[in-house]
């Protein structure tokens, strides 16, 4: 082995490199050995960077599957893209329930609508796009539209288009009007739920009735495909109006009111008050004589209050219906107040006969018996004096007294005392129902709810009060001899009373039960707003045709009363359990 | 492996393709009816009905007089039996 000498300088070094034939010349055993490791080096080198490769190309397979892997067991869990297309596809999703009647007749649903604006920067020749809307939209205001294209960027031309009205529109192929989509409410019977439906406002809130009191539960997505179902009937609720209709007209009267209700349970078939309005238009009203009569009115009712009064007499064992109550005076004083009878009566009457007759003054004499206590606490139990509860917020409240001296005089024929007509109409139902006491509702219940619980008068006071009203209906004497429809067991009261703050105009009312089966039965009631002598109207009184000469509720209320019983009274009829379960469950 | 889950989500998309079709013509249909359940509670409300009525047989609504109700089965037999009966004497005394 040869020894190479150490450099010693730098130049020298520098030298050698140089000459290039120093390092090939070399063939030292050194320099042999050192090419050999050099390329066993270089092999093993080589070897590495192709298992490098290898290593590489193993992880990027590995990779991709692992990440196909990974997608599919995502995709697995992941909920279908169908599904969500399925929902997307369907396209209209509906912001609120349906409202239904008792028998599923549509009575309010959400549909599809649209406001039409114009962007005014998309508009190419104005002039040409004006004269285009005047042709089609003669109505429209052009000079006012001329003036927002100029000063506005986006307005609105018209809001909620009909479906003819947006063809039009869309005919016109200007890319300057916008439709913007948005849901409104349907009516399809317009006026016939008026007060009771109510409506909603652009923003999908109910402001009033229905609407407005189950608001939340009407945009309630979990059961959004199942319609609120109402007790009210669509048919019943249409025959009680017409008929209303017709007497506002024979009596020259400005409202009227109707209710009727199922004495076992509560429910409200029909709720009628007049003047109503198209729902389906959005109108600022502002007349008083358009609020609901039959929740919001708040009423001085008469001798409608003489049924309650005489029924805390037998409830209090006071006085039988036979009992006679002697020398009653023509006329009674109490403070500055006369208290007198519109006609002479016997002197001595029964009870029943006060009740039959209409007596003030005997009525008088028996809330004396009863006292003031009593009568409020009935009062109270009757839950008159409080303000009603029902499925609304338009509720009246009767407006609050004081028990001071005579009150209980007046309060005891229904005078100095004001309530709403669905309170009256539920405290008589709870008269003649056996005496329990119900809450009206306009929701359709499940009879299998419905609990008889607390009681207002006993089973034996119902039936006596029972008797006295169908005699008020069939006696010679009573005041409601119109209202006596054969077979329909017709019962009730009359009220005559002058507005709490007019005594110039008038309030007739006349309540009434009727029975379609052994089992049910309804109560009506009908009131008239400032009623007038028909003089043009032939009675049939008790079989002789009269000519109409007086203007008390027996003349004009409890007419009408007779003749809505006799219209609806077949169709409750055969809507009766028990007709169902005889007749057309028999012959199926 | 994976060619069987791509044939397999291959065929997937195609039944999926034609359910979303399918499901896109189902929803047509419903919206039809949809609106049409609307139309059909306009056209069939009782103020409509009773304007048909008097536009096509110049008739108002008449109520079934209380009479011709029978609650019950044994309520219509006996009833009938009663008009049979008064039917059978009446023959008899214009016989006499």
């Amino acid at each position: 082995m040869k020894i190479i000498k150490p450099q010693k300088t730098w130049r020298e070094v520098k030298k050698r490199l140089k000459n290039k034939n120093l390092f090939n010349n070399q063939k030292s055993f050194y320099f042999e050995d050192y090419l050999e490791s050099n390329l066993r080096l270089k092999k093993s080198k080589n070897k590495f960077v192709s298992e490098d490769r290898v290593y590489i190309l193993f992880f990027f397979f590995l990779a991709l599957i692992s990440f196909f892997f990974l997608k599919i067991t995502i995709l697995a869990f992941q909920e279908s893209k169908f599904e969500n297309l399925k929902n997307a596809s369907t396209g209209f999703k509906t912001l609120r329930r349906d409202i239904v009647d008792r028998n599923g007749e549509l009575l309010s649903r959400n549909i599809h609508s649209y406001h039409a604006a114009i962007r005014s920067k998309d508009i190419k020749d104005s002039k040409k796009f004006l004269l285009k809307l005047k042709i089609n939209f003669p109505e429209i205001d052009i000079e006012e539209i001329k003036k927002n294209i100029n000063t506005k960027k986006y307005f609105y031309f018209k809001k909620r288009l009909t479906k003819a009205e947006k063809d039009k529109l869309w005919s016109l192929g200007e890319k300057a009007i916008i439709f913007e989509p948005f849901q409104t409410r349907i009516y399809p019977q317009a006026n016939l739920f008026s007060h009771t439906l109510g409506q909603i406002d652009s923003e999908n809130y109910g402001v009033s009735g229905i609407e407005n009191y189950f608001d939340k539960e009407l945009k309630d997505q979990k059961k959004i495909k199942i319609p609120l179902s109402l007790s009210l009937d669509a048919n019943i609720q249409f025959i009680i109006k017409s008929e209303l209709e017709k007497s506002l007209q024979i009596f020259k009267s400005k409202g009227g009111g109707s209710l009727l209700i199922d004495s076992s349970n509560g429910e409200i078939l029909s709720m009628v008050s007049l003047p109503d309005f198209d729902i389906n238009s959005r109108k600022n009203i502002t007349d008083k004589n358009y609020l609901n009569k039959i929740t919001k009115g708040v009423y001085e009712l008469g001798s409608i209050f003489k049924t309650f009064t005489i029924a805390l007499a037998f409830e209090e064992n006071l006085l039988e219906p036979e009992t006679v109550i002697e020398n009653i005076p023509k006329e009674i004083r109490c403070s500055k107040y006369k208290i007198k009878d519109i006609k002479d009566f016997p002197k001595n009457l029964s009870v029943e006969d006060i009740l039959i007759r209409s007596s003030n003054i005997g009525t008088v004499k028996i809330a004396q018996q009863i006292g003031e206590e009593k009568m409020r606490d009935f009062f109270n139990k009757l839950n008159i004096l409080n303000t009603s509860e029902i499925e609304l917020n338009e509720v009246g409240t009767p407006i609050p007294f004081n028990w001071q001296k005579c009150k209980l005089e007046t309060v005891s024929y229904g005078h100095g005392i004001t309530t709403t007509l669905i309170q009256v109409g539920s405290a008589y139902a709870s008269l003649i129902n056996g005496g329990y006491t119900i809450k009206p509702t306009l929701i359709k219940k499940d009879k299998m709810i419905f609990e008889k619980k607390k009681r207002i008068v006993s089973e034996h006071t119902s039936q006596k009060i029972q008797k006295i009203l169908r005699k008020v209906v069939t006696d010679e004497n009573g005041t409601a001899s119109l209202a006596d429809i054969f077979g329909y067991q017709v019962s009730g009261k009359t009220g005559t009373a002058q507005y709490y703050n007019d005594k110039s105009k008038n309030i007739n009312t006349f309540i009434s039960s009727f029975k379609v089966d052994d089992n049910k039965k309804y109560v009506l009631l009908v009131m008239l707003d400032n009623p007038q002598v028909a003089k043009d109207l032939m009675y049939n009184y008790r079989g002789i045709k009269i000519k109409g000469t007086r203007n008390e509720a027996g003349w004009n209320s409890a007419y009408l009363a007779g003749k809505i019983i006799e219209k609806i009274g077949p169709i409750l009829a055969i809507n009766s359990e028990e007709f169902n379960n005889n007749v057309v469950k028999k012959f199926n | 492996m994976l060619i069987l889950i791509s044939f397999i989500k291959n065929q997937t998309r195609i039944i999926e393709k034609n359910i979303n079709k399918l499901t896109i013509e189902i929803s047509k249909i419903k919206k039809e009816i949809y609106t049409s359940q609307i139309d059909f509670s306009y056209l069939s409300s009782p103020y409509l009905l009773k304007k048909e009525i008097y536009f096509l047989f110049g008739e108002d609504y008449k109520p079934i007089e209380f009479s011709k109700i029978y609650i019950g089965l044994e309520n219509f037999l006996s009833e009938n039996h009663k008009t049979s009966k008064n039917l059978e004497r009446s023959e008899k005394k214009i016989k006499k």
